[in-house]
């Protein structure tokens, strides 16, 4: 087998991070040469809010006469509002966010969406997730094209370098955005990534078994147990039982809380993290969603302070994070008769970096009146979520070639919104 | 000013709901009257609610009482609170159950193979709607089991008029722009003043069809064959999917006129021109090539020889597309047989899973861990999103997250650490064929022993020399870790050990521990072995 300069450089970083002695920077030092050049340690994290969030009520058009007029049991009062512009304001659940959207980091796009007009929750995730509205036969996500886009673009002794949580995405299952061939990892419990058990040492198993495919010559299970066992070694040296988060930092204690933990425990533990992807349920209001307080009001805690924990808790490193969120449609502007909204058309979309142009709302307003809405009953998409996901993939992972990651649409730079 | 006055309507809001649950929803004197029944009865009372008071009833249980609904209930009772509570996920867990059951004990296992390999060609996505888990289960059992090995022409045939498929690539809603539906439509939008709705015809069964049913996507074929095909099948809908109901034509929805497609012309004929279609479809040496090659994929090798493929193919439209005389040709075909694609597949995790559970010989009570498995290895049972169905192609199973779950299944499965499963390892344990004999789990020739035997159990071919070695050493470096917490057990352990060496033949003191070590020992063997590079293929 050949001492390629990758198994040199991964096996030297690893001796270093089995070593508790080692300084700190003398890992990244040698980590920071398995990043592409152009990216420069910057890293992109992605959030899902499946089931269609209501943007309307997250971020409130309090000035659109329209908006109470159409929902008048749901709706946020105009004094309830974080007023963000005076005329768009978020809801109140989102407190967490305020500060950010103040020191210029968060930016919203407040009638972001798909061209494609299907309600179907599958249909629209699935569109949004390959990042091509309308083509089902896609198969790969637009994130892993994204990363194979950054390995074309001539980094190839860069793309042979990268690590097993270049794309990590914590939960079960690997996300349709990163599915593709750039092989991405999805973490359920970052304390569980190990063979044969937990512990600061390899169980007798993995041992065991990183003999047995050592020694084996099957290629491809040789060399993928090659970099699975650096993988769990990698993990185990960053202690994950015994992680805390930065001071000020506090995640809630909910399933969304701990995936944006351990995406903050993964990238701080230099482990070659390019992007992270979580998901957050919930959002399909039909019945019931509540205003200022209830069902809807309980997810944004969650998610705004989920958001805010990471921000927090990455430190310094926060700047060279940008941080996108997502849903597959928005709902219908007027409230439905069971106190809830129903599957509508435009969302919003928020940014959050060290990049960003933040404090400020971005997008054309496409307006409430009957004859602006979509199909006579929903927000009008003003933004293509593209647009804002390639502003962010450019702006954060260096992407040049947009045609290759969102194909069938022109996207130019000079048409961007600013977002970075 | 809209504040104070959305202010009240919010207030308001609590007021009426709280008048509609209790019109519904049981009250605390009448779950607690429920919950002091006798489990029979409890069961009788909760069968007499509506579905919105089950779902309300519910709702207001709190903590304890949810154990207290269910407690010394038959496991039959529990299973009818359980499915009152949420028949859809009675349906799904029981749809994926039956599956692994026969995937794991079917004694015709190239018919379960076959179904598969079909209800991963023709994929349907479990969530799609709430209807397709129930359509799913007659998808399976009604469509494809019985056609497998038939022709495919039935197949295709069965699947085009199939409500799981036509709600999931939704040609359902299609409707043709010049039909008597849509103009009918046109009229009342326009009575109404409301803007025309789109033409509503849909294309995604169309393109599906060729790109992915039959032709493949290197066929030739354009968009506008794709959108000619849409028109050809409008019509082909579901009768009521709300209730239940099978394929339906519906000649308003259907665009009238003849058609121009793949270099043919159909002429007006309602339902007919679908079925023409789809016999064309069936028929073209493209299909043939198409279908033999994905076969090839998924029976030799990733890159299966042309040779091999023409051959298939040439078989397929000989025999009028019947699939049990492609398979025939390509069993009896000298490139099936060649050394260089023996065992040149890596498992999928569905592969994987069942063909562990199958060695391992393994006591099965419950399915939904398997399942659970599937899940985290990525491959959930009927829930590949796209229309595509999951790849047969090696690279995209393994990789760093796959080996982590593998191997830890492996090592679950064989030391019952899998709810519900239950495997046995030493030969003395299971049906005696090799006597009552207690091993001293330290010596080696009997975990060499073992080791042999288990191999011989468990894999289909002998595994390398270093595995072999490897597996000895870690049951050696085992067996040392324990006589060193032996000697710390104290003096009399020591005693005990004394006698046995200087007598020599005495069995141990106490030969439970020693068969509790051994079968421990051939656990974690039998684990090594089915996490073990050699057992990823097939």
């Amino acid at each position: 087998m050949n001492l390629t300069r990758r198994i040199f450089l991964r096996s030297s970083a690893l001796a270093m991070v089995g070593c508790a002695a080692v300084p700190a920077f003398l890992t990244r030092a040698l980590f920071a040469e398995s990043v592409n050049a152009k990216a420069q340690g910057k890293r992109l994290v992605v959030i899902f809010q499946r089931g269609a969030a209501d943007g309307l009520n997250i971020v409130v058009p309090f000035k659109e006469k329209n908006y109470y007029a159409m929902r008048p049991s749901i709706a946020i009062p105009q004094d309830q509002v974080l007023d963000l512009d005076g005329f768009f304001g978020l809801h109140p659940a989102l407190a967490a966010f305020e500060p950010l959207y103040r020191q210029g980091h968060l930016a919203i796009v407040p009638a972001a969406g798909s061209p494609d007009n299907t309600r179907s929750h599958f249909d629209a995730q699935d569109y949004m997730e390959s990042g091509t509205p309308g083509n089902k036969g896609t198969v790969d996500g637009w994130l892993n094209r994204t990363l194979q886009a950054e390995d074309m673009r001539g980094a190839n002794q860069h793309a042979l370098e990268h690590t097993a949580f270049r794309a990590i995405a914590l939960g079960s299952q690997l996300p349709r955005t990163l599915a593709g061939k750039i092989e991405a990892t999805a973490i359920g419990n970052v304390q569980d990534f190990n063979v044969g058990g937990r512990g600061d040492v390899s169980a007798p198993a993995e041992v065991a078994f990183q003999s047995i495919y050592d020694a084996s010559s099957d290629a491809l299970l040789h060399t993928a147990g090659e970099s699975t066992f650096e993988a769990v070694k990698m993990l185990r040296a960053t202690t994950p039982a015994k992680y805390t988060p930065a001071a000020g930092a506090v995640y809630p204690t909910t399933p969304f809380g701990s995936g944006m933990k351990q995406i903050a425990q993964l990238m701080k533990a230099n482990l070659g993290v390019e992007t992270a992807f979580t998901d957050i349920g919930g959002w399909d209001t039909h019945h019931n969603q509540g205003s200022v307080n209830g069902d809807l009001a309980n997810r944004l805690k969650d998610f705004s302070e989920g958001i805010s924990a990471f921000w927090r808790d990455m430190g310094d490193d926060a700047e060279k994070i940008t941080l996108v969120t997502m849903s597959e449609f928005g709902r219908t502007a007027e409230q439905n008769g069971t106190g809830g909204t129903d599957h509508g058309h435009a969302n919003v979309m928020f940014v959050l970096g060290g990049e960003v142009k933040g404090g400020k709302v971005f997008g054309k307003w496409p307006g409430l009146a009957r004859e602006q809405l979509n199909e006579s009953r929903d927000l009008a998409v003003t933004t293509d979520f593209r647009q804002v996901l390639a502003e962010a993939v450019s702006g954060t992972l260096g992407a040049t070639n947009l045609e290759f990651i969102f194909p069938g649409i022109q996207l130019r730079k000079e048409s961007f919104l600013g977002l970075i | 000013m809209p504040g104070p006055a959305v202010a009240q309507a919010s207030a308001g809001k609590p007021l009426a709901a709280e008048a509609k649950g209790a019109l519904l929803s049981p009250n605390e004197a009448e779950i607690s009257a429920i919950l002091a029944l006798p489990p029979k009865q409890r069961v009788t009372r909760m069968l007499a609610m509506s579905p919105e008071k089950i779902e309300t009833f519910r709702q207001n249980l709190k903590g304890p009482q949810r154990a207290q609904l269910v407690d010394k209930m038959t496991p039959g009772e529990r299973e009818v609170i359980a499915d009152l509570e949420n028949p859809t996920k009675a349906v799904i867990d029981e749809l994926k159950e039956q599956r692994l059951m026969r995937d794991v004990y079917s004694p015709a296992q190239l018919q379960e193979v076959m179904t598969d390999f079909w209800l991963n060609h023709f994929n349907v996505f479990l969530h799609k709607d709430e209807e397709t888990p129930y359509y799913l289960v007659s998808f399976e059992r009604d469509v494809i089991r019985p056609r497998a090995l038939g022709k495919f022409e039935d197949l295709l045939v069965a699947t085009a008029q199939s409500p799981a498929m036509l709600l999931y690539l939704d040609n359902a809603s299609s409707m043709g722009p010049d039909s008597i539906a849509a103009e009918k439509g046109k009229e009342r939008a326009q009575k109404q003043n409301k803007p025309v709705p789109p033409p509503g015809l849909n294309e995604n069964y169309a393109r599906e069809l060729m790109e992915l049913h039959t032709l493949g996507v290197d066929d030739g074929h354009t968009q506008r064959d794709v959108t000619e095909m849409a028109r050809v099948f409008t019509g082909w809908t579901v009768d009521q999917p709300a209730h239940g109901g099978g394929f339906l034509f519906d000649e308003r929805k259907h665009e009238p006129g003849a058609k121009k497609l793949l270099g043919t012309k159909v002429k007006d004929g309602g339902l007919n021109e679908g079925l023409e279609m789809l016999h064309l479809l069936a028929m073209r040496p493209g299909t043939a090539q198409f279908l033999s090659r994905k076969l090839a994929i998924r029976f030799v090798s990733d890159d299966p020889p042309q040779s091999l493929v023409n051959r298939m193919a040439k078989s397929y439209l000989n025999s009028g597309g019947d699939i049990s005389s492609v398979l025939e040709t390509m069993f009896r075909s000298p490139e099936f047989w060649q050394r260089e694609v023996y065992r040149a597949k890596v498992k999928t995790p569905l592969e994987y899973v069942v063909s562990a559970v199958r060695a391992s010989n393994a006591e099965m009570d419950s399915l939904t861990p398997l399942s659970n498995e599937l899940d985290r290895m990525g491959m959930p049972l009927y829930s590949c999103i796209p229309p595509t169905g999951y790849s047969w192609d090696a690279k995209g199973w393994v990789n760093t997250g796959a080996l982590v779950n593998r191997m830890n299944f492996a090592l679950n499965l064989t030391a019952n650490r899998v709810p519900g499963i239950h495997t046995v390892w030493p030969a003395d344990a299971g049906n005696g064929e090799l006597g009552l004999e207690v091993v001293d789990p330290s010596n080696q020739m009997d975990a060499a022993a073992d080791e042999l035997r288990l191999e011989n159990r468990l894999m289909q071919s002998e595994v390398s020399d270093q595995t072999r070695k490897t597996l000895l050493e870690q049951v050696e470096s085992q067996s040392e870790t324990q006589t060193g917490a032996a000697k710390a057990v104290g003096a009399s352990a020591q005693a005990i050990n004394a006698v046995v060496q200087t007598t020599g033949k005495q069995k141990p003191s106490s030969p439970s521990t020693a068969l509790a070590s051994r079968e421990k020992q051939d656990a974690l063997l039998a684990g090594l072995l089915i996490g073990s590079p050699e057992f990823q293929r097939r």
